[in-house]
């Protein structure tokens, strides 16, 4: 039987690689060291795969497809988005595990949509890259990673409470599967972001503390009763991605949070949480 | 609905490099593939990023639009067409000039 040992928040920002010296020292030294702690905090879990959640920026997906959640079942790279000191590689998916998800999802009423081959774009890459690549050297062994896309950077968006049922699916799909598999999962994203608009660099940190204080108590119900508006209004379009937070928090049993780090930063654009969700029974 | 073909036209020429050489090369020709009006050729030829939201193309399409064939890809000056009149959040746009 399989097991959801944990799971993590972490944004994907790409501005830190495009402008790596915009903000402050002592804010650039605590927001990468917060993708070191996230890495040695995932190797203490030993886990033996790994689930990234992240959503399209209307790179890989156009107007003749947009899926509301799609898994990658096979082949996977990227990320296709070239920023500095990302490389573009590929990535060892866990393709049975993958496979079992969508199966187990059919006759649970989730229709998953299958990527057979997947180049994923930075939202992926940069929890993978950052914290996933880090915590394999610290393990001495490789951690297979599936990708996961939910529809949160365009429109129409994925519901909150279809984040939620989806991670509930791949926690019931993972505790059925037939091997010992230890899954940790990220939600890539946010917090505050306003992306390609007129308030971009705009950070709300009183609506990103909201968040982590939420992620803390563990309070599903409460982060899935954000609207879309209110999102928009305090948060901005790039904070649509707390969905991914909420699929995270769903697939991880009774889970409580633990903020790890938290930085505004207007120079890379977006309020930057990181947050590990411990399953309750791990809570001291 | 314009929204739709606006958009597939800017995620054509935001991803696919064919696209963004026959634009370049002559920007009306190539528009003239889709089924856009004058004035919506006119709002992609102009870089009027700011006429293309209010129709409600996805602000991550014109920033990626403008990134790629503005002719000056400066951020500051995408951010003045929007309408954005404080400095702000001069940080990052002086940080993604260019």
């Amino acid at each position: 039987m399989g097991k959801i040992v944990g799971g993590f928040w972490m944004p994907h920002d790409p501005v830190m690689f495009v402008a790596p010296e915009a903000p402050p020292q002592a804010q650039r030294d605590k927001v990468w060291g917060a993708y070191q702690d996230c890495a040695r905090r995932l190797a203490e879990l030993e886990p033996t795969s790994v689930i990234v959640v992240g959503c399209d920026h209307y790179i890989l997906f156009g107007t003749h497809c947009l899926p509301r959640y799609l898994i990658g079942t096979g082949d996977v790279d990227g990320p296709i988005d070239r920023l500095p000191g990302l490389n573009r590689e590929v990535v060892i998916n866990h393709e049975a595990l993958a496979n079992h998800i969508v199966a187990h999802g059919e006759a649970q009423g989730i229709d998953w949509s299958v990527a057979r081959s997947f180049t994923v774009d930075h939202a992926f890459s940069i929890p993978h890259q950052l914290v996933v690549r880090p915590a394999e050297q610290l393990m001495g062994r490789r951690l297979p990673s599936i990708p996961v896309y939910l529809a949160c950077g365009v429109d129409p968006f994925i519901s909150f409470e279809r984040a939620a049922d989806l991670g509930r699916q791949i926690r019931a799909a993972v505790e059925a599967f037939d091997a010992d598999e230890r899954v940790a999962i990220i939600g890539s994203g946010g917090i505050s972001h306003w992306v390609g608009t007129a308030e971009t660099g705009r950070v709300n940190e009183d609506f990103d503390r909201e968040v982590l204080d939420i992620g803390e108590r563990g309070d599903l119900a409460a982060l899935c009763a954000y609207r879309n508006e209110e999102i928009l209004e305090r948060g901005g379009n790039g904070a649509m991605e707390i969905r991914n937070f909420a699929c995270a928090m769903a697939a991880v049993p009774n889970a409580r949070g633990e903020t790890i780090a938290y930085e505004a930063v207007p120079a890379w654009v977006t309020g930057l949480g990181f947050l590990q969700l411990h399953p309750e029974e791990s809570v001291a | 609905m314009s929204r739709n073909v606006l958009e597939r036209v800017l995620w054509q020429l935001s991803v696919e490099r064919a696209a963004k050489e026959r634009f370049r090369e002559e920007p009306r020709k190539f528009l003239g593939r889709f089924a856009l009006s004058p004035e919506e050729v006119d709002m992609v030829v102009d870089f009027d990023v700011a006429a293309l939201q209010r129709l409600g193309v996805s602000p991550m399409l014109t920033m990626g639009f403008w990134q790629e064939l503005s002719p000056s890809r400066d951020m500051r000056l995408y951010k003045e067409r929007l309408g954005a009149t404080d400095n702000e959040y001069a940080g990052f746009s002086a940080a993604l000039k260019g």
